[in-house]
């Protein structure tokens, strides 16, 4: 059993040297000094890392703002360190234990609203909150407050070959999903009922999208971290939303914003000196604020011209 | 109150015949019930209107029949099977109402009525039915196209969704129920607020799509509009209290309260 886990993270470290090799291809195109950065191994895993997540996160952006899922989102993220400091506690993979907890503060939001009177913004807010402060107990426990720091804010140059292993597999997870059933998933954000009325499995393609959601944010901790993931869920897809009246190109640009804020985070950070999970959300805010202002025929600029000379 | 109801008879040999048949429907929202003890009879071939007040059941009883919504007591059959059988065989199809809809859903009006196919194309299987919509057959689009067309909306394909009137986004709904070819359309409030233009062709397609053999059945408030153009009415108050030809549910109508209500509304 040992010598089988010992063989499969020999194997994805091989895949992942190779990735990381591929991505070298075009940084070796950057200018000297942009490109030195990536010298450092550190540097290159963090940049590996960063596209799997941003990219990820961006795919899955426009369901979230879609599915108007942006609370459930922080909500999932938040609840997910009660499973990260028992994992801890009990020396087990976090990601296991960061699944498990997230996935059930979601499946406890849907208990909650249809079981009692108390809405679904209620329960989320009670979930949240009460998850992370559970977690919160537990960590100052058993942790150094360093550890919760890189829980709470991602420490995207400490990513190890393992961490990348799992984001990668995670990745691949949600990408098959949103392959196979993004025609059943448009249908279910669309029209619900019609959904249901035609025989798709509703309940699947929701639970399903949930829990790809929650693997999600559980392999984005490491990047960005708890406090900050749900920003590279949200505000990828919502820039997208302003620009584009199409599904397909909306998926399409909310995942470019994603690996664009991520990456463009990461080396700015480098040069700033700057928390690195922090610079991506702000450069994704960024992205958005020029959507806001720019986005042809819905940002403020359009808008303005709009009633400054009327159709 | 007047209620004309059938003698109870074996659900089997009466379902039979029937496009829905429904003995002692119990159904609601939480602890609020909207229907009790309805009995529901749609003839297959027909075109029927639902009438009746607000909250009087007539959204919740289509819900019943799309299995969006399960029954709290009582059977229900839809053309002698179970609903989920008739879901899976793809005999319903469904126009929801205008509130129902996120409109600002990135989608163009091909695009949502292309996804009326996708029964079919579930239905036909293969890898090819996992693959994204664009990547179906031309076929499909091609379907969604003649439709868009039998609507009127032919030069508005590629337009966004949320950018067509009312009316305009009705027929939409309606050529997505039409490309599903389905034996049972379900129609919530067609005719609500839209156009005169619009009403004519949402009224000469549901007529069409009955002469073909289509079951039609659809919620509406105009009650006095169903004359000479619904084959039955039927009169909802938390279940069946009317049924008959529309003529025939207008002209009792006057000692029903409700009923006269409706009448002068329509008039």
């Amino acid at each position: 059993m040992a010598e089988l886990l010992g063989l499969i993270s020999d194997g994805g470290r091989a895949v992942i040297d190779a990735l990381i090799g591929l991505l070298m291809l075009p940084v070796a195109l950057l200018p000297g000094d942009w490109a030195a950065m990536f010298d450092y191994g550190f540097m290159r895993r963090a940049l590996l890392s960063s596209i799997m997540v941003g990219g990820i996160c961006g795919l899955l952006s426009s369901f979230v703002v879609l599915k108007r899922w942006s609370l459930l989102g922080d909500t999932i993220s938040h609840a997910v360190l009660p499973g990260v400091a028992i994992a801890y506690l009990f020396n087990l993979p976090f990601v296991i234990g960061a699944f498990v907890s997230g996935a059930l503060a979601s499946l406890a939001v849907g208990f909650i609203e249809r079981t009692t009177r108390v809405k679904e913004d209620a329960a989320m807010g009670i979930l949240l909150s009460g998850g992370f402060a559970l977690g919160l107990v537990i960590i100052g426990q058993i942790a150094s407050a360093t550890h919760l720091t890189h829980i709470l804010f991602g420490n995207v140059l400490g990513v190890s070959y393992d961490s990348l292993l799992t984001t990668l597999i995670a990745a691949l997870i949600a990408l098959a999903f949103v392959a196979r059933f993004v025609k059943e998933l448009t249908l279910y954000t669309f029209d619900p009922i019609q959904a249901a009325t035609i025989g798709l499995n509703t309940g699947l393609l929701h639970y399903g999208l949930m829990l790809v959601l929650t693997l999600t944010i559980v392999v984005s901790l490491d990047t960005v971290g708890i406090v900050l993931v749900v920003a590279m869920l949200v505000t990828p897809g919502a820039t997208a939303y302003l620009l584009c009246d199409r599904l397909g190109p909306m998926m399409a640009v909310s995942t470019a914003v994603g690996v664009a804020a991520a990456v463009l985070g990461l080396v700015l950070s480098y040069h700033l000196d700057a928390a690195s999970g922090g610079t991506m959300v702000l450069v994704a805010t960024g992205i958005f604020l020029l959507a806001l202002i720019f986005a042809p025929g819905r940002g403020m600029i359009a808008r303005a011209r709009g009633r400054a000379e009327p159709r | 109150m007047i209620a004309m109801r059938a003698p109870r008879q074996s659900a089997p040999e009466a379902s039979s015949q029937m496009a829905v048949y429904g003995r002692g429907l119990a159904a609601g929202y939480g602890s609020l019930a909207v229907l009790d003890d309805c009995d529901l009879e749609v003839e297959s071939g027909s075109l029927t209107a639902l009438v009746g007040p607000n909250g009087a059941g007539k959204t919740t009883l289509l819900k019943l029949v799309t299995g969006a919504l399960a029954p709290w007591r009582g059977e229900l059959a839809v053309f002698g099977r179970s609903p989920a059988a008739a879901r899976a065989a793809g005999a319903i199809a469904y126009m929801p109402q205008h509130e129902a809809i996120d409109w600002d859903y990135p989608l163009t009006v091909r695009d949502v009525v292309r996804m009326g196919r996708l029964p079919a194309i579930r239905a036909r299987g293969g890898w090819r039915a996992m693959l994204p919509m664009s990547l179906q057959p031309a076929a499909e689009t091609g379907a969604a196209l003649r439709a868009l067309d039998a609507v009127g909306l032919a030069d508005l394909a590629h337009r966004a969704i949320g950018a067509l009137s009312g009316g305009q986004k009705k027929r939409a709904l309606l050529a997505r129920a039409l490309v599903q070819e389905a034996r049972l359309m379900l129609l919530d409030e067609p005719l609500a607020g839209v156009d005169r233009d619009s009403e004519a062709v949402i009224r000469a397609l549901l007529i069409e799509a009955r002469a073909a053999g289509r079951t039609v059945m659809m919620v509406t408030h105009d009650l006095d509009g169903t004359r000479g153009f619904a084959d039955r009415a039927l009169l909802i108050r938390g279940r069946v209290v009317m049924a008959g030809t529309p003529e025939e549910v207008l002209g009792t109508a006057p000692q029903d309260p409700v009923a006269a209500a409706l009448a002068r509304a329509g008039g």
